[in-house]
């Protein structure tokens, strides 16, 4: 990257020289006494880089402060980049973190197949569009100031023009679509910058061939049928299903700073020890039999029927997390146990309403009626204020509070259909009004 | 008497020591811990992975390999040492900061839409207040504040604000009906009348919550900890503060 900067700026000054790039860019001059011009040049391209002198060569690096706090930038972005593939919905508990100078550590609980997880890591993920070079027939008629060779997976070589005229930090979205043969593509849309350019390139390009190329290996190379206007396209390869999700997931959580090279793979067992597991599943099923137990002591018949809304509520919150692929940890664990506890709050509000209906005098089977449309006003003012505040977080947050927000937002949805429709149901089908002691 | 929280491994970062692994792991997590270190362990295959917190002295590897020697002698092997950082970084922790604030800022318009803005104020105050008491409970107690604790807070102000809508729900109901009783009869008969709901739903997290204190250790200890204190304080603030607000005579005139 540097090295073909200061190459081009030293093109334009016309110095003749020769560059290398091992480590430090080396330029040999022909010509000693460019070497005025040449300081100036690299200056003026970045503050931070340092030369030095021997006869004709110059050695260009960075200067050493500057290049810590630009490997320490690389590390932190890669860290964010890193958690997004992984975890989208911060349900996973990966845990990504900093290790030494240069390295980053990466801890997913609950997989027994690495093979993806270093798939998804592996590549940079830096995606380009290009236009293809339809002027070359044969391989001397390329010029490789503009033109470059890039291969596809099969090894098949496409002549495309060296300017990126979109880069993949355009895209807005990706994700998979099957094609008109079933077979998976994945469908991406651009900014609304990207989207007017994508349009103009198409329009004045039709006809031509374009190239979509991630990590410098082409993916595909359409030819432009009709100009493109709303910035949409989609990216057809030999794919199969699951190469395909893994280019959105990799699309959409953008380019990586840098690649990354997998040192060391190791399996660990968990931080908490087996015991400790044990003690919270059983202290856990304690809890849920304790507020059965008190709601049935407190409402007798409709606490029954109550508790085994619970039960279904507790399922159906597991259900959803399993579904979601979340990983259960044992604090998840006694987080679903201390919603159970709260969920009963839901019941407690019809049953109170229930009762106050019946004090004022109403019969019990239309007391129960209108205990249930009275309260349920409340309960969905109170649960939406949570919907509405776990919403928020998970837009604006990541990570641990992105998971966090979405737990929360299954317990309270699933409490809320427990308590109110399956309850509901579960007293008109077992309870006779007329011999309800309340 | 003054001391700030006890930041947890998550938001430090700290030191990973890894040992080879023999019949001496519990021994050596066990000087650890006598001589004070925070620590995180786990296995890895034949290795014992130990976490120290980073508590800014630089000489920590050297005292906790100075310590092993001491009591174990020459037994220990170190397969590697090195520095991780925080499992949560600095832009995180402030978009979590700002995640919860606009969240709170997002409860206030939802409760001045469905009910009024004295309403939102009396709900926010006491949602602050809750926060404030749980953050000091858990400095006071030493607990870690991790990841987990974060949530734990979260847990609480969800539940905080939760209590005071039912309040507020109430006095919205018993205004309509009677419009020529006083504001403090309204919002006194409207607590009373919450009361047993509101003392049951607390009394049954507060009963889940218990055999999680009891039985546990350790994080989930720390969290359930947390949010029993954070639901016991969320209720009185229900009670005491969000809806006694609304009779402030500076607040009644504009109701």
């Amino acid at each position: 990257m540097l090295t073909d900067e200061i190459k081009e700026g030293l093109l334009t000054q016309k110095i003749e020289f020769s560059a290398k790039n091992d480590k430090q860019v080396v330029v040999t001059l022909n010509n000693i006494d460019d070497y005025k011009k040449v300081s100036t040049l690299i200056h003026k391209i970045n503050q931070n880089l340092e030369l030095s002198r021997k006869n004709t060569a110059i050695f260009i690096s960075y200067k050493p402060h500057y290049k810590n706090s630009l490997i320490n930038e690389v590390v932190s972005e890669s860290i964010v980049n890193v958690q997004r593939r992984l975890d989208k919905l911060g349900t996973k508990e990966v845990s990504v973190q900093k290790q030494g100078q240069n390295k980053i550590l990466v801890q997913v609980p609950g997989v027994e197949d690495t093979q993806q997880i270093k798939s998804l890591l592996g590549k940079t993920a830096k995606l380009a569009f290009h236009l293809a070079n339809t002027n070359v027939a044969k391989m001397q008629d390329i010029d490789h100031d503009t033109t470059i060779m890039l291969k596809d997976s099969l090894g098949n070589s496409y002549p495309i023009f060296r300017k990126t005229e979109i880069g993949g930090d355009s895209l807005v979205n990706a994700s998979v679509r099957f094609g008109n043969l079933g077979k998976p593509t994945v469908h991406f849309k651009f900014d609304s910058i990207a989207s007017k350019k994508f349009a103009k390139i198409t329009k004045e390009n039709v006809g031509k061939p374009f190239a979509i190329v991630l990590d410098n290996t082409v993916l595909t190379v359409p030819t432009i049928r009709e100009p493109i206007l709303n910035g949409e396209g989609e990216i057809s390869g030999n794919f199969t299903e699951k190469q395909a999700s893994e280019l959105a997931i990799l699309l959409k959580s953008g380019a990586l700073p840098a690649p990354l090279k997998i040192i060391e793979e190791k399996n660990i067992g968990p931080s908490l020890g087996e015991e400790s597991i044990k003690a919270g599943e059983i202290a856990a099923i304690i809890s849920i039999i304790a507020v059965g137990l008190s709601i049935i002591i407190t409402y007798g018949k409709l606490g029954l029927l109550a508790s085994v809304a619970l039960v279904f509520n507790v399922i159906s919150i597991l259900l959803i997390l399993t579904l979601l692929e979340a990983t259960l940890t044992l604090p998840g664990i006694a987080g679903i146990a201390l919603t159970v506890g709260m969920s009963v709050d839901a019941n407690v509000l019809i049953f109170e309403r229930i009762r106050e209906e019946i004090r004022a005098g109403k019969r019990t089977a239309r007391a129960i009626e209108e205990g249930f449309k009275n309260a349920i006003k409340t309960i969905l003012d109170s649960n939406l204020t949570t919907l509405i505040a776990s919403g928020i977080m998970f837009i604006i947050g990541s990570g641990a509070i992105r998971g966090f927000s979405i737990t929360l937002s299954i317990g309270v949805l699933c409490s809320m259909f427990s308590a109110i429709i399956v309850t509901k149901l579960l007293i008109e089908l077992c309870i006779n009004p007329q011999k309800l002691v309340l | 008497m003054l001391r700030g929280m006890n930041l947890g491994i998550d938001f430090t970062g700290g030191i990973l020591i890894e040992i080879k692994s023999s019949s001496k792991d519990d021994a050596i997590l066990g000087i650890l811990k006598e001589s004070g270190f925070t620590i995180q362990s786990s296995k890895a295959g034949d290795n014992l992975v130990v976490r120290f917190k980073d508590e800014g002295d630089e000489d920590k590897i050297k005292k906790v390999k100075s310590i092993l020697e001491s009591k174990l002698g020459n037994l220990v092997t170190y397969r590697k040492i090195d520095y991780v950082g925080p499992q949560i970084g600095s832009t995180q922790i402030f978009e979590g900061i700002s995640a919860m604030l606009i969240a709170i800022i997002g409860i206030f318009f939802y409760v001045w839409l469905r009910f009024s803005w004295q309403c939102g104020l009396g709900g926010i105050m006491a949602l602050i207040h809750d926060v404030i008491l749980t953050l000091g409970f858990i400095s006071l107690t030493s607990i870690e504040f991790n990841i987990s604790s974060v949530a734990a807070l979260l847990t609480v102000i969800g539940y905080s604000i939760n209590n005071s809508v039912v309040i507020y729900d109430r006095i919205r109901e018993y205004k309509k009906n009677r419009k020529d009783v006083e504001m403090d009869e309204i919002v006194d008969a409207s607590i009373n009348s919450t009361l047993f709901r509101t003392m049951l739903t607390s009394g049954t997290t507060l009963l889940a919550a218990l055999p999680l204190v009891l039985i546990c250790t350790g994080v989930v200890r720390d969290f359930c900890l947390i949010i029993s204190f954070g639901i016991a304080i969320g209720t009185c603030s229900a009670i005491f503060i969000s809806a006694p607000i609304l009779t402030c005579r500076a607040l009644i005139s504009r109701v």
